[in-house]
């Protein structure tokens, strides 16, 4: 970064173009995410380097889309030359951090408060370390899961945009991040944002080259160090110094609590046909809500305590898409993988309609006193509803009936029969009326 | 003569029982005698046989056993030649009977209305369909007839009502087809068995098929033969169409027997108390309830499995009301009725010129033949065409087939079978052989327009 008061007026035009231009692709990334396809979307968010690399090192899936794939290729080579090349040229969040700090700059005439970070790693963000921690060590081991809240590509910059604007609480949230970017505009960017990280690795080795050849010339050149600049350094380092300490004690606190939390959970919620296994789905999940948008029937939702009070929530699963057959009269259709196909991390892996019945949701569990066939009634609806032909009515000597049976082999918990099943009806108590017969379990357990 | 008898008992009386006791000791034995035995002199209305005419079977040397051929009296020459009183047969005999040919229909019990009276399957399920989110009830014509006529009579029908499944009373529904039976001047044979079927001579000369000109009743007589221009087997289990060699499966699926229990408006269980398994579900008559069974998937053709499920259901049934009545506050519940019938729910299917499949109906196939929608159990589906190629046999001629027999693969089974489609099936059938009989073409050959244009005459719903 250039001293501002040296700026002369070409620069200046320079700078303002580069904000429009940056203003423009932030538009066109709300456009597409409001009113573009899921597939439009899941392709402009791959434009981060970080959800680009994820999505092709997961789902081993090389974008089909040549224009997009060349544009998120050429963007991705970029980062490793030009220092935060994203963060300063594509990112919309990135638009709206530059947007706010020229505000303030407007406002306060002053500069932005900049927590060092000019040059890689060297004010050492805790977080961003925690981050790739994060990121990697459940994808390394999958016994260890994340302890806290925050998984990596959440709070990858186009994930949370797209979030919020799909969300409701893209007013609030927004407005709180402008708000932060008012306050500390580059506190996001350089001690945040787990993507500008991602790109710090990236530029790392091009960081090195370039340290060297300074040094070189350096030596070359006067020894003498400039007072002034090791005054500035002291500071920064103090004062990134206390920042340090207060992540640590945030992530603590997080620990603390998610540990409680996990401790306490049931646990006991499905995930969409093809996730990968917990704690990876946990990692990868951008929490960017596209697979609830995909979905057909409308059975995804975010496991948060608002839509799913019955289930206490392990803190890692929260914001993370989760499979609620209670609501309405969805179930996961037989010739679809929209969630799939939108995921754009590749924590729902790449599955295809033939390879559909290997990557099971659930199971479904039989209950005797909830079925009419117990109380000698007719009843054939899951049999005849069950897509995979799963159920089959066994006689029993026992009940006297005819009662479903379910070949575990064959069920894949798309949850049909579930919601067609009509229950026990005037044959139980009145509170129990709308229990049904069929309910889902998880596979392993 | 009774008068006589009982003036001579008065006599007896007025003469006093002392005198009678003494009788007894000293007096004429023979009038005592006379007075013990109830002395009815019936009219010899036969003849003595000496046996002679009799044809018994044979066993032969190698232990196999023949029948001998014998001639078959002919007791009946009809148009439309009906096997089968129950829910599909009763409607086939009145459509026909309603288009003026002579109808005559056949029944194996005393009474008509088949499994929904004397087998106690009293649940009307399935006359509801949805289409584009709204309720429609797909079964009209006759079978609507029915439940109307059933409204007005005194308890019998209860739930009807938009989008529900009514339950009718057995007693009342076969006083009912009784009274359309006789309206429509159809000529009935009941206690009679269909044994065997009557082709003609020569095949069809076009398709070489057997011709189906009637059928064999096995009756207290022995056999006796109706001759009809047209067939329609709605026995259920084919006693028509597989003597006559129609291409057909056997399935085995679930045999039950349904019962009634009664004084259920005299229960007073505790509060709290959960209820017993084995209620039932609501009759049109108050305090009585049916309860229905599912049983176990065999053969029901087989008199073997048959007998020995109704050993088994019956004793089953015994413990399930014994269940209820010693659950506290339902002692007063007793066993009312089991049904005289066992509740075979599919058996023989034919190999139909069309078959039905579930894909086909939920996809909603339409077919140019449609003589009748099946409705959905709860409603909740769209109807399903009935195609008329779905009722007659691929390879015999002149006899149609419907209710539960018609092709269809096992997975529509449930649709098939049940009271509204078995009366929606046997309305199309009824007037397909009328119309056949009339202009005197082989079953099959109908024109379909006609048939299309006479039940919708007949206010059927065809979509």
């Amino acid at each position: 970064m250039t001293p501002r008061e040296t700026v002369n007026q070409g620069a200046k035009t320079r700078r303002a173009f580069m904000l429009g231009f940056r203003l423009l692709i932030f538009l066109a990334f709300v456009g597409a995410t409001l009113f573009g396809g899921d597939a439009l979307v899941r392709k402009v968010m791959q434009t981060s380097p970080a959800l680009f690399l994820a999505s092709i090192l997961t789902s081993r899936r090389v974008p089909t889309d040549l224009v997009f794939g060349a544009i998120s290729g050429a963007i991705f080579i970029a980062c490793a030359f030009r220092r935060r090349f994203f963060c300063r040229r594509v990112c919309p969040l990135g638009a709206c951090v530059d947007v706010a700090a020229y505000a303030r700059r407007r406002l306060f005439k002053r500069p932005a408060l900049r927590f060092g970070a000019t040059r890689v790693l060297r004010p050492f963000p805790i977080l961003a370390l925690v981050w790739l921690a994060a990121l990697l060590v459940p994808l390394l081991n999958r016994n260890v899961s994340i302890p806290f809240d925050l998984t990596p590509l959440a709070f990858d910059p186009t994930s949370l945009l797209a979030s919020w604007l799909r969300g409701d609480a893209l007013g609030v949230s927004l407005a709180f991040f402008v708000g932060c970017f008012l306050v500390a505009s580059y506190a996001w960017r350089f001690q945040v944002c787990p993507c500008g990280l991602f790109q710090d690795l990236l530029f790392l080795p091009t960081a090195i080259v370039q340290r060297i050849r300074k040094r070189l010339r350096k030596k070359a050149l006067d020894k003498a160090p400039n007072e002034v600049e090791k005054e500035r350094e002291s500071s920064t380092t103090r004062r990134n110094f206390l920042l340090g300490g207060a992540t640590c004690a945030v992530v603590a606190l997080f620990w603390s609590f998610a540990k409680r939390a996990a401790s306490n959970a049931r646990n006991v919620f499905f995930r969409p046909p093809g996730a990968l296994p917990s704690p990876q789905f946990e990692t990868l999940c951008s929490q960017c809500g596209q697979c609830l948008r995909a979905c057909p029937t409308r059975i995804l939702t975010t496991a948060t305590p608002q839509f799913a009070s019955s289930l206490p929530l392990a803190s890692t699963t929260r914001g993370t898409p989760i499979v609620l057959f209670e609501r309405g009269d969805g179930y996961c259709e037989k010739d679809c993988v929209a969630c799939a196909d939108a995921c754009p991390t590749g924590a729902i892996a790449p599955i295809t309609i033939p390879t559909k019945p290997s990557y099971p949701i659930a199971t479904a569990v039989f209950r005797l006193d909830y079925c009419l066939l117990y109380y000698q009634q007719e009843c054939s609806i899951c049999r005849r509803e069950c897509p995979y032909d799963a159920i089959d009515f066994v006689w029993s000597d026992e009940e006297y009936a005819s009662l479903p049976t379910i070949r575990e082999e064959a069920c894949v918990g798309c949850g049909r029969c579930v919601v067609r099943c009509p229950g026990a009806g005037d044959f139980v108590d009145e509170e129990e009326k709308h229990v049904k017969a069929l309910s889902l379990k998880p596979r392993d357990v | 003569m009774f008068i006589s008898e009982l003036t001579r008992r008065d006599m007896l009386k007025t003469l006093g029982f002392g005198v009678g006791a003494a009788a007894l000791g000293i007096g004429s034995a023979e009038d005592v005698a006379r007075a013990d035995f109830v002395r009815k002199e019936d009219k010899t209305t036969g003849q003595l046989l000496d046996g002679s005419q009799a044809t018994p079977c044979k066993q032969l040397a190698d232990g196999s056993i023949v029948r001998p051929a014998a001639n078959v009296p002919k007791i009946s020459e009809t148009d439309v030649l009906v096997v089968g009183g129950g829910p599909a047969g009763c409607c086939a005999a009145i459509a026909a009977a309603r288009l003026g040919v002579k109808t005559t229909l056949v029944e194996r019990y005393g009474h008509f209305g088949g499994l929904a009276t004397g087998g106690l399957v009293v649940h009307i399920l399935g006359h509801w369909i949805s289409e584009n989110g709204k309720k429609i009830q797909a079964t009209q014509g006759i079978g609507e007839e029915m439940m109307k006529r059933l409204e007005g009579l005194p308890n019998g029908i209860v739930n009807r009502e938009f989008g529900k499944n009514p339950t009718l009373d057995a007693e009342v529904y076969k006083y009912l087809l009784v009274e359309m039976i006789t309206e429509a001047n159809i000529e009935v044979f009941l206690h009679s068995w269909a044994s065997d079927a009557i082709i003609a001579d020569a095949p069809d000369p076009k398709t070489g098929a057997p011709v189906v000109r009637g059928a064999v009743l096995q009756t207290k007589l022995g056999p006796q033969a109706i001759i009809a221009k047209q067939v329609v087997d709605t026995t259920g289990d084919g006693d028509v169409f597989v003597p006559a060699g129609a291409a057909h499966t056997q399935r085995a699926y679930e045999i039950g027997l349904p019962y009634r229990i009664g004084n259920l408006d005299r229960v007073n269980p505790p509060k709290d108390a959960k209820r017993p398994r084995y209620l039932g579900d609501v009759t049109p008559v108050a305090g009585v309830k049916w309860v229905n069974m599912a049983g176990p998937s065999l053969d029901g053709v087989d008199v073997k499995t048959l007998s020995k499920l109704e050993l088994q259901h019956r004793k089953q049934i015994w413990k399930q009301v014994q269940e209820v009545r010693n659950t506290p506050g339902y002692e007063n519940v007793y066993l009312m009725e089991t049904a005289p019938q066992i509740g075979v729910r599919i058996t023989r299917v034919i190999e139909g010129d069309a078959t039905l499949t579930l894909a086909e109906a939920k996809a909603g196939k339409k077919y140019d033949d449609c003589v009748g929608i099946g409705g959905a159990w709860h409603g909740d589906h769209i109807g399903w065409q009935i195609p008329y190629r779905s009722m007659t046999p691929k390879n015999v001629e002149n006899i149609i087939t419907a209710g539960r027999s018609i092709s269809a693969e096992p997975l529509m089974s449930d649709s098939v079978r049940v009271i509204p489609n078995c009366w929606v099936s046997g309305q199309a059938a009824g007037v397909a052989a009328a119309l056949a009989a009339k202009s005197n073409v082989l079953a099959r050959n109908v024109s379909i327009p006609d048939v299309q244009k006479a039940l919708l005459e007949q206010k059927a719903y065809l979509g």
